[in-house]
């Protein structure tokens, strides 16, 4: 240890030019993590764009079927499959885990723990790189003979398996590469979180004294390092069944399609939880600011993150209810899911409990995280019916379904998102946002989200099966009431779409004209706040920070100040 | 872990190393890596394991049966090559210079283990046993050659470290880093050579 | 812990249920096949958890030891200082 010491530097491998470099090398080929952070993030949002432009096009399918789509043209039965599939694959895989982890977590991690760059600086640009091709590889595939895989993303064998099924000959192994791609991405990602969240902090910082978001976002790493294994296996032996021949999930030659779904819900269900907890920390830390008040039960929120890290190994087969699985891990698998409920609980009340008594600023950022604290609770209370295999029977593959996980995933990956990012905006860019567009944007997206996915927890508790093009060709689940149901998710769908323009046009106006931000506009206390904003390349200057205290010591009794940053000595 | 209390680091110029680490940079970042890796080869065995058990007979009738014997011998070789890694890792902490033999001992008998294996994978195809001939050739290709695939990179990378060293570069990190996925590449076989070869 | 026995036994109980199916169509596969999926289901399961337990365990015990040479250090250091003054 101590040749480690006596080294030179974390980031033996990170060249420090701060001679001038060219625009493609300071944007585009940059190691500086705040520059990968904005890849990640920009790359993250103009997928959104193309995952919600997809869900309007096969929600105006369903609505008014057979209908001329405008922007789009006619939906066909193949295109509708391809939608879906595709919405589904971008919202989880190139937007929650590129922003949430890895935007968030590259341009929090280093500031928020007081060094100046990643450990492992040129790795984390090759991540980005990577997870670029997988973009482009993705987006590539919806323009190949057959059009895009329309799998579902769960791609489950055998219609993922063989192009006679499928009818994407080459669209399913392009969404394959791009996945797997994408994985690699963020396995180079999460190995740098956790190494320099771990090795490389301020002078001073316990482990305690991590602020909540980071601790989140490495816990979401680690889940997502030891999941991801088990679906690379699966990805290369579906690939292999593809275009090589071989029969892994095919019966006749005595594979089997359940495997699949064995190694794929492996990760897929850690997954949720490696999306959820990024959010759940940013939460933390616009609530504490925003609230003016010490994170209630800092050490129970950490252990229970740990925990739930935990459980969610344990819950992943309650995929397969129906799928002919034994019925006695289906039992156990009910047990383990209806327990972890009671950590995510737990964390939701640790947050209330910071906010009773806070004086709160109901600003943006706070009402974005005020709400993802709602909305997530509808999510995991309708979870809980779905978890207990006797219900599940009834509601599996229904809308009801479909509205739950969406209850989970739009908290997580568009409002945690927006909260991190109004948040941290005046840090990132150096300007403030604007405030009434602001919360414009937020009534205009919180109000017709509840509006699309409300009337689809009432449609699939009717019966609404997921994985219908044209409900026309079902006179039971084609009734009045139900098409106007269906009407009024996807009409609230087009104007929430709409309010996204504002947000756009938010950043815009902020960005040309916003006023210039401090570096504490929110009188917060963690360390990304003492560094100018924008950070300059290197973040602190010549003098690193150092810690003496806990992230969350607002109205300290001691104090005349009602916070105390994490820097200064008393 | 509160690691305040512990010696105080030198001051740092401007981004000096500035906390006592438990592991180096390189070792922990391996670390999470190998797990990933060890969870990869977990999916992969119990794919094997289900299909195993699904078959009415295994290995299919009509497939060649592996060489369990020879591979035995490669085994012994890979696991020779680790020890003498281990001890590589021992003499450089004491003087670096003399980590260069066993080093490249455990270089050359890794690189037999791979050739080996290649030379069986030529047999094995001869007599029929490919990718698509059954799922216990899909299994047997996909499993081992993942591991091939990993003990070349892993090579490689002893080499790279081989070559630091008598160029008086290699760090310390590096060296335990690559020792950690070769000692993982060398732990998994066995793992792997009695599902695959011999239960 | 009586209470705990109790839950326990009849968790278990949840272990024993005869043919109910889920899936209608599903024809049951054999019994060899419904172990190995819950053998790799506990496998995969355990795995991570384990790892990661052991390495918690490693690591703490490196830390300790790290702990009781820094003080060996100071000690010293404090000893030297101590004769010079």
């Amino acid at each position: 240890m101590a040749e480690t010491i006596a080294t030179p530097g974390a980031h033996d491998d990170h060249g420090h030019e701060h001679h001038d470099e060219g625009w493609v090398k300071k944007y585009l080929f940059s190691t500086d993590h705040k520059i990968i952070a904005m890849q990640y993030m920009f790359t993250g949002m103009a997928m959104a764009v193309i995952g919600g432009f997809f869900a309007y096009a096969f929600r105006m399918q369903l609505a008014f079927p057979g209908m001329e789509v405008p922007l789009w043209g006619v939906v066909t039965s193949a295109e509708y499959n391809s939608l879906v599939t595709n919405h589904g694959t971008i919202m989880i895989f190139w937007v929650a885990m590129p922003v949430l982890i890895a935007a968030f977590g590259n341009y929090l991690i280093p500031l928020m723990c007081g060094v100046d760059d990643m450990v492992f600086p040129r790795l984390n640009r090759l991540s980005y790189q990577i997870f670029f091709v997988s973009a482009v590889v993705l987006i590539w595939s919806f323009f190949v003979e057959g059009g895009g895989f329309g799998g579902a993303w769960t791609a489950y064998p055998p219609l993922s398996a063989k192009a006679e099924y499928s009818l994407t000959p080459s669209g399913a192994s392009l969404w394959l590469i791009a996945v797997a791609l994408e994985f690699v991405a963020f396995l180079m990602g999460g190995i740098n979180f956790v190494t320099t969240a771990m090795n490389s902090r301020a002078k001073g910082m316990g482990i305690y004294d991590i602020p909540m978001v980071v601790w989140m976002i490495v816990i979401a790493s680690i889940l997502f390092m030891a999941s991801v294994g088990p679906l690379i296996a699966g990805a290369v032996m579906l690939f292999f069944d593809q275009q090589l021949g071989t029969a892994f999930f095919d019966p006749a030659q005595g594979g089997d399609p359940i495997l699949w779904q064995h190694l794929f819900w492996f990760f897929g269900h850690p997954e949720v939880y490696v999306v959820l907890l990024p959010a759940m920390g940013i939460v933390a830390d616009v609530i504490c600011v925003m609230g003016r008040k010490k994170l209630f039960a800092y050490r129970t929120v950490l252990f229970t993150a740990i925990g739930t890290g935990v459980l969610s190994f344990t819950v992943w087969a309650h995929h397969q209810f129906i799928a002919g699985i034994d019925p006695r891990m289906a039992h156990v698998f009910t047990i383990t899911t209806l327990l972890i409920s009671i950590p995510i609980a737990e964390m939701c009340f640790c947050y209330i409990a910071t906010l009773y008594g806070g004086s709160l600023t109901l600003n943006t950022p706070m009402l974005w995280a005020l709400s993802f604290i709602a909305t997530f609770l509808i999510g995991g209370v309708t979870g809980i019916f779905l978890g207990a295999s006797g219900a599940d029977i009834y509601f599996h593959d229904t809308y009801f379904v479909l509205a739950h996980f969406h209850y989970t995933f739009f908290p997580i990956a568009i409002i945690g998102t927006f909260a991190g990012f109004t948040f941290w905006f005046p840090k990132m860019f150096g300007r403030m946002m604007n405030e009434t567009l602001g919360k414009i944007h937020f009534w205009g997206t919180i109000i017709p989200f509840n509006l699309i996915f409300l009337p689809l927890f009432v449609l699939g508790a009717a019966g609404q099966h997921r994985r219908i093009y044209n409900y026309d060709n079902f006179p039971e689940l084609a009734l009045p009431w139900m098409q106007d149901l269906r009407i009024l998710a996807t009409l609230s769908l087009i104007v929430m779409l709409g309010f996204q323009l504002v947000f756009f046009y938010n950043c815009y106006v902020s960005l040309r004209r916003g006023k210039k931000a401090p570096a504490n506009p929110w009188n917060a206390n963690t360390l990304e706040w003492l560094a100018p904003s924008p950070p300059p390349h290197g973040n602190f200057g010549d003098k690193l920070p150092e810690v003496y205290r806990g992230p969350y010591e607002y109205n300290h009794p001691d104090r005349s100040e009602d916070f105390w940053p994490q820097h200064v000595p008393n | 872990m509160r690691q305040r209390t512990l010696r105080p680091a030198p001051a740092p110029a401007s981004v000096a190393q500035r906390r006592q680490q438990l592991l180096p940079n390189g070792v922990l970042g391996m670390l999470i890596f190998v797990i990933t890796e060890a969870m990869l080869f977990a999916g992969m065995i119990s794919g094997f394991l289900i299909v195993k058990a699904n078959a009415p007979e295994w290995p299919p009738l009509g497939q060649p049966r592996l060489p369990a014997g020879e591979t035995a011998f490669n085994t012994a070789a890979l696991l020779a090559s680790g020890a003498s890694l281990f001890f590589a890792n021992r003499a450089y902490k004491v003087w670096p210079n003399r980590a260069r033999l066993p080093l490249l001992a455990a270089l050359a008998l890794g690189a037999v283990f791979v050739v080996f294996q290649g030379i069986e994978w030529v047999a094995l195809i001869r007599e029929g046993l490919t990718l698509t001939s059954s799922t216990h050739g899909a299994f047997f290709y996909l499993i081992v050659g993942t591991h091939a695939l990993h003990a070349v990179a892993a090579l490689v990378a002893l080499g790279w470290s081989a070559w630091l060293l008598s160029q008086r570069r290699l760090r310390p990190g590096t060296l335990q880093a690559v020792s950690l996925f070769w000692y993982f590449v060398v732990g998994v076989w066995p793992i792997l050579y009695f599902q695959v070869y011999l239960a | 812990m009586t209470r705990l026995l109790l839950a326990l036994v009849t968790l278990s109980a949840l272990l024993v249920p005869g043919g109910a199916e889920a899936c209608a169509v599903c024809g049951p596969g054999t019994e060899e096949s419904r172990i190995a999926f819950i053998v790799t289901t506990g496998l995969m399961t355990a795995m991570p958890l384990l790892i990661f337990a052991g390495v918690a365990w490693w690591l703490r015990r490196r830390f300790v030891e790290m702990q009781h040479e820094a003080e060996r250090h100071q000690s010293e250091a404090a000893a030297r200082h101590s004769q010079t003054s």
